[in-house]
């Protein structure tokens, strides 16, 4: 392949203005997303205004600025530099945090890629300004150029689009959320503290609609507590703790769940083995 | 914006291709590089046709007949028109690139869109788990009862870990949207490449559109697994390999882009990693045949050496385990095909499930039909490539990756091949996509306008893509809806999901569990139990629910994984698993065999002295067999 090296030829005053404004207000969105997402322990929306860009694209846009020197970079190819270092990264902080005392989660992950962030925005604006004794230039480093043939037709269809693929996503997770089928109830029993021989019984309605319980415990098919009459919205839970009453028997404490609806058969059934000597 | 000149890369003045056609095309082109085109009339298409995607999934949840053809639908109106505008004559290198990068972020919305707030595929819940690990504890390496060479292969986890700490998303969101960024960078890197190999805008966006219908771009390489960020970032290396090969990069400054992005790859997924030292390898040997300039040799030696100390350092740390655990795959697949060639083994069905499901006719003539129109294309690409750029290594590589994507199709045949065939085609289908990007040169030459060329070009289009999915992965598994025995994300449902949640609520974290292959995933992930397996703990513990009765033997296995419950999934009576094995390979045969497991052996634990049925939900039943091991 072809050799295909090229300077940029020098910038005018205002592109180098601009793109030293640029490198500051880079920076300073920096600071911000940090003391946003460290300091201050912002909200999700706000977090993730600035964390998305802070992890996934400004760590390797800066640092492509600053090693990319003044080979010439089009949009795509500094995109595909600036997403591929800041992924890579993002996988490295971890493996760089892990042998720290810090170890990773929270904000470690975050501080450590924007401090990464802002080292090579403020080495690119020292080279920058002493390549061209205080006048910058845009080469890969400099700014990106807003594109020329955007129109507001364009932002229009851009905006239906969005609002297209978001309609879908929004359709989808409300249509997956929906309940089918002839739900479930789900019931229990276990041993929450041996010693003292308390267990921990509950119900929980995953039905379609609400449903109303009779619960039966016994220990050795000996009854020892019923509960009628407990309705439960779906998703709602009911549960209780009690000790049980010293078993003489094998010790099998059972819990029988019946429907009001077919109110002598057996709907769900637990039970807790707990041998001859419960308690 | 940059200039014409500008946007014509590595253009070689030496070679027949700067007289060829698809040079004074890119020429023409370029005077317009600027310009958007149709891109976002098209982009409100594409966006179109996720919205029909998601009506399918919804009809598909509620088992209406017609989602899947109301689906392939929806796939063909976001795929077709931008692949095919992308690749048309008239379009500006700006919108060709722009509409493949919308193809890139649509398509991989499809696998989202059927299940938008959870991780549901086997290999997701794995990785999750992996994830919650590193979010716990803080650090890498935890163990992973699910998939233990995941552990040492964090690089997914650690960038999804570093989104979750800076925006505070849910895991699940987070998971989502690194993927999402992957697949954004593989087709861009993609393309960018294939424009510095192929030596036109045009044919790199042919080859890319091509690429993008390889079976695994829309469901495989879109999960939250450690494949699909590293392919994005073995994509930026091809695309440094080729701006250094071609002197167009910064010689220190891309070699130090180059080497955390190698080093992040090594460490986020093996075969990847592999895969690009090998093409970076043999590009390198046939740039030295072909006597290229040594200035150019150079730079591709050096970043070579660059992803090799990578892969090197890496593997000090995860070498033996993932010999292993590669090994396992390759010497199965090695083996099966082996046997194929000598008669001693039958050939697998192609399109029928391990239980019988069979792909419905039309559908399998399209993944037929699909393979069939890639190996026929191919040789007009590989003439086109001779003609014009058989100069150059990286046409050579792409070639012999093309051949062996055509290899891969025979294992298609083989019982354990399949799944190997399926796990190679990314790779190799980058060969496909650069040989066959140069024949469009000859479909669909610049000057010549007609409406017959661009149907051609869609039907052709249209048959790959789909038919790619259809291999890809099984239709069943395609749409949401409602349970099915052992399929991946149709296995998942609030059924599983509520007893695994509950274990961890209830019982506390890491018990040693035994599960079937779903509720294992899910009590790993949603429990944050500790399911045991042989497969990751030598203990096999399938022989617990697949016996008619429980012995001495079965308890021993108890002792010997130190199992404290055990899930039964009475659901697992109704069915044989679409993916083969209820709980894990080399698992006993039912009886009789091919036929589910009978009921009786799933409920022999509530006759059994010192069992405790815990839980129940009607098909999930809980043991505690702590009283057996007393």
């Amino acid at each position: 392949m072809s050799v295909n090296i090229r300077t940029v030829p020098p910038g005018t005053s205002s592109s180098a203005r601009h793109a030293t404004w640029w490198w500051l207000a880079l920076g300073a969105f920096v600071e911000v997303a940090l003391a946003v997402i460290v300091l201050a322990d912002g909200s999700v929306p706000l977090r993730t205004l600035f964390g998305l860009p802070l992890i996934l694209v400004i760590p390797g846009y800066a640092l492509t600025a600053l090693l990319w020197g003044r080979h010439q970079l089009g949009a795509p190819e500094r995109a595909v530099l600036s997403i591929g270092i800041s992924l890579a990264l993002a996988a490295l902080s971890a493996l760089l945090l892990d042998w720290t005392p810090l170890g990773i989660g929270g904000g470690q992950q975050t501080l450590l890629l924007g401090l990464v962030a802002l080292v090579a925005i403020v080495a690119v604006l020292l080279r920058d300004l002493r390549a061209r004794g205080g006048r910058t230039e845009p080469g890969a480093g400099g700014a990106p150029r807003p594109f020329a043939s955007f129109k507001w037709r364009h932002a229009l269809l851009f905006g239906v689009a969005v609002a297209i693929v978001a309609s879908a996503v929004a359709y989808s997770a409300h249509s997956a959320l929906r309940p089918r089928g002839t739900g479930f109830t789900q019931s229990w029993i276990h041993m929450q503290d041996a010693k003292a021989g308390v267990v921990d019984i509950g119900l929980e309605n995953d039905e379609l609609q609400a449903e109303t319980y009779r619960l039966q415990l016994t220990v050795d098919k000996r009854p020892v507590n019923e509960w009628r009459d407990v309705r439960l919205e779906p998703g709602q839970q009911w549960s209780t703790k009690l000790s049980l009453p010293q078993s003489r028997g094998q010790g099998v404490t059972e819990l029988v769940v019946y429907r009001s609806d077919h109110p002598t058969t057996v709907y769900r059934k637990v039970q807790l083995s707990t041998g001859a000597n419960t308690a | 914006m940059l200039t014409g000149r500008h946007l014509q890369p590595a253009l070689p003045a030496r070679t027949p291709a700067h007289q060829g056609t698809g040079t004074r095309a890119d020429a023409q082109t370029t005077e317009k590089a600027a310009e958007w085109g149709l891109f976002f009339p098209l982009l409100v298409v594409g966006a179109a046709g996720v919205l029909l995607v998601a009506l399918a999934d919804d009809l598909a949840r509620d088992s209406v007949p017609g989602a899947q053809l109301l689906f392939f639908a929806g796939l063909l109106v976001t795929y077709v028109p931008l692949a095919l505008r992308a690749l048309a004559p008239g379009a500006s290198r700006q919108e060709r690139i722009a509409l493949l990068a919308a193809l890139a972020v649509l398509l991989s919305l499809v696998k989202v869109l059927m299940q938008p707030a959870a991780l549901t595929y086997y290999d997701e819940l794995m990785h999750w788990r992996s994830l919650i690990e590193l979010e716990r504890s803080g650090h890498l390496f935890g163990p992973n009862p699910l998939l233990g060479i995941s552990a040492y292969y964090p690089g997914l986890e650690s960038a999804t870990a570093a989104l979750i700490g800076a925006t505070g998303l849910p895991a699940v969101v987070a998971a989502q949207l690194v993927v999402r960024t992957a697949k954004l960078l593989m087709v861009l890197a993609l393309y960018l490449f294939l424009e510095q190999a192929t030596g036109t805008s045009r044919r790199a966006a042919a080859g890319t559109a091509v690429y993008i219908a390889n079976p695994g771009f829309v469901f495989f390489d879109s999960q939250f697994a450690y494949e699909s960020m590293a392919l994005g970032l073995a994509a930026a290396v091809l695309f440094l390999a080729a701006r250094r090969s071609s002197s167009t990069a910064p010689r220190v400054g891309s070699l130090l882009i180059a080497a955390p992005v190698a080093l992040a790859l090594a460490l986020t997924h093996h075969v990847t990693a592999l895969a690009l030292l090998a093409f970076l390898s043999v590009w390198l040997i046939a740039s030295a045949l072909l006597g290229r300039s040594g200035r150019d040799n150079r730079g591709l030696l050096a970043l070579t050496l660059v992803v090799l100390v990578a892969d090197v350092l890496w593997f000090a740390v995860a070498g033996r385990r993932t010999l292993d655990y590669l090994s396992g795959d390759l010497l199965q697949a090695a083996q099966d095909a082996a046997d194929l060639l000598q008669y001693r083994s039958a050939s697998r069905h192609l399109f029928q499930a391990s239980n019988g499901l069979t792909t419905p006719l039309a559908w399998q003539l399209l993944g037929l039909g699909s393979a069939v129109l890639v190996v026929l294309t191919l040789p007009l690409g590989a003439i086109a490539a001779w003609k014009q750029r058989r100069r150059h290594a990286a046409i050579w590589v792409l070639a012999l990756a093309a051949l062996a994507y055509v290899g891969s199709l025979g294992l298609h045949l083989a019982p354990g091949g399949a799944g190997f065939a399926a796990r190679t085609s990314p790779f190799v289908f980058l060969g496909v996509a650069g040989v066959i990007a140069f024949s469009i040169d000859r479909v669909w030459p610049e000057r010549a306008r007609g409406r017959a060329r661009s149907v051609l070009l869609a039907t052709w289009l249209s048959v790959v893509f789909l038919g790619g999915v259809i291999v890809g992965w099984q239709p069943s598994q395609q749409l949401p809806g409602p349970y099915l025995v052992g399929a991946d994300g149709r296995s998942v449902d609030p059924v599983g999901v509520s007893a695994a949640t509950w274990t961890g609520d209830h019982l506390g974290n890491r018990n040693r569990f035994v599960a079937d292959v779903t509720n294992r995933n899910l009590l790993g992930s949603y429990g944050y139990q500790d399911p045991v397996t042989y497969f990751n703990d030598g203990v096999a513990t399938a022989p617990l629910e697949l016996s008619p009765t429980f012995s001495d033997g079965e308890l021993a296995l108890l002792r010997q994984g130190q199992v404290r419950y055990i899930l039964v999934d009475r659901r697992l009576g109704t069915a044989r698993p679409l993916i083969g094995v209820y709980f894990e390979d080399g698992e006993p045969a039912t009886q009789p065999a091919g036929r589910p497991i009978p009921p009786s052996w799933l409920d022999k634990f509530d006759s059994l002295p010192g069992a405790s049925r815990i839980y129940d939900n009607g098909d999930i039943r809980i043991y505690d067999l702590g009283g057996l091991l007393r």
